[in-house]
Order: C-alpha cells, then sequence, then structure tokens
C-alpha cells in the first residue's frame, strides 16, 4: 500500500452559479512581484463572511483502496491571527448504480481547520479527513466539493483564504 | 441613529473585503473586527451632538444628517488613504 495523489486543478474548478447558497470564490491569477521571468498561478479568494463553495468532477483511479484526505493549501490575504475552517464534502456514483447523475448530492460534511500563518501571504496546508466519504470505491464518478465555513467557531481570521492547490490523497491497494 | 445589526454585518462583511482587496495585515479575528466597527457606530451614537457642533454654520444649520455623514465618511477615507 502507497499513498495515492489526485491534483484537483485550480483551474479546473466549477464554480457555482452565484444564486441563494451557491455562492462561488474569487479565481484569481496571481502575478508573483518576483523579476522576470515571472511565475503567475491561480487561487480562488474565499471570503470572509460570505460561504463560497467550488467542486470538481473526476475519476476515482482503480488503485484506491480507503482513507480519502482533501489536502489544501492556502495563504491569508491580510490576516496575520485566528483560524481557518474547511469544508469538503464527496459524492459517488458507482457504474450501474441506480443513481440519476443530474439529482446525485453529496454526503455529510468533514472539516478542517489550522491556525493561520503569523505572515499574510505565508503558506499553510489543511488536511480535511474524509470520514463520510459517500462509500466511494475505485472507478466511481466522484464529485469533491469544497468551501470555507465562515460561520465555523474556529474560523475567526479576517480577509480572504486564497487556495493555491487542492490534492485528493488516498492509499492505494 | 445605530446602524442595524444587518447594517452592521454588512459594514463588517465590506471591512473584510477591503482589507483582502488591499492587502492590508491585520492581527485580529473577524470578531474583533466586528467590535471595533460596532464601537465607533456606538461612539457616533453617543457623541452625536459634539460630533453636529463640529459643523460650522451654515451646514450644521442646513445640512441633513445623512449628508453629514457623507462627509465624515469622505475625510475619514482621505486620512486612511494618505
Amino acid at each position: 500500500m502507497a499513498t495515492g495523489t489526485i491534483n484537483l486543478a485550480i483551474g479546473a474548478a466549477v464554480l457555482p452559479d452565484g444564486s441563494a447558497s451557491n455562492a462561488a470564490p474569487a479565481l484569481q491569477r496571481v502575478k508573483s512581484s518576483a523579476g522576470a521571468p515571472t511565475p503567475y498561478f491561480m487561487q480562488l479568494a474565499f471570503d470572509a463572511t460570505t460561504e463560497e463553495q467550488v467542486s470538481w468532477s473526476l475519476r476515482m483511479p482503480a488503485n484506491y483502496a480507503s482513507a480519502p484526505i482533501l489536502a489544501v493549501q492556502y495563504k491569508m490575504a491580510s490576516a496575520t491571527t485566528g483560524g481557518v475552517a474547511f469544508e469538503a464534502r464527496l459524492a459517488a456514483v458507482s457504474d450501474g448504480d441506480a443513481q440519476d447523475v443530474d439529482a446525485k448530492g453529496f454526503a455529510a460534511a468533514n472539516v478542517g481547520t489550522a491556525t493561520v500563518p503569523g505572515t499574510a501571504g505565508h503558506l499553510d496546508e489543511v488536511q480535511v479527513t474524509l470520514t463520510n466519504a459517500d462509500s466511494v470505491a475505485a472507478g466511481d464518478l466522484v464529485f469533491v466539493y469544497l468551501n470555507r465555513d465562515p460561520a465555523h467557531a474556529s474560523d475567526t481570521a479576517t480577509g480572504d483564504a486564497e487556495v493555491v492547490s487542492v490534492t485528493l490523497l488516498y492509499t492505494t491497494t | 441613529m445605530a446602524i442595524s445589526e444587518q447594517g452592521r454585518q454588512q459594514v463588517a462583511a465590506d471591512l473584510n473585503r477591503h482589507i483582502s482587496t488591499h492587502g492590508l495585515s491585520c492581527g485580529i479575528t473577524k470578531a474583533d473586527l466586528r467590535a471595533a466597527a460596532d464601537a465607533i457606530d456606538d461612539f457616533f451614537d453617543t457623541n452625536a451632538t459634539a460630533i453636529n457642533n463640529a459643523f460650522p454654520q451654515p451646514a450644521r444649520g442646513a445640512l441633513s444628517a445623512p449628508m453629514k455623514a457623507w462627509i465624515v465618511s469622505y475625510v475619514a477615507a482621505r486620512r486612511a488613504a494618505g
């Protein structure tokens, strides 16, 4: 057994339509202040007071066995104190399931929290253990949901939480 | 009259948006930032008479309360911008 890795590209995130309870974070292109050649990267800026969400879709690899974890790398736009709370959900559909994919919902939330770095812009990682994994299995169609929960008791940091990478980790067969 | 609860929530949301947009370092929590904004709103209420008396005539007598609030807002914003 080993650790499998699925990178969920920031640019591949599906943003909701902005209707009630479907707010989206800002998808931003960032230019580093370093000199040429200058790195550019994408980030998702999650608001401090409005709950915003994104999702991805993928086919779970054939070597998936168990223990999915969502690793979220982020930095704070301005906060130097407090905490942040990220919520992750899975929705899994197996080939042959009596499930209308267009009507599929997410399983219960999984939450991961962290104290933000003492300097804005510094990188931190939150690993959200996906205990509620909707019985996901190898070969499933999987929807992955991520939001920042600004109402969570541990989400006390001001300003945007800027997510720069999201990775789905799991134990392989 | 103090801002409504919904208004105060909007002020807090706007402040969080502002500090993110402008990359302003913030060393206090969301709750502390909200408390600070609420305290300033309370200050305006408590000191309404003194603030009104700071306006010279004819402004004091001729301008509406909202117009006076805009003057305070613009002056404070310019001071914040440096």
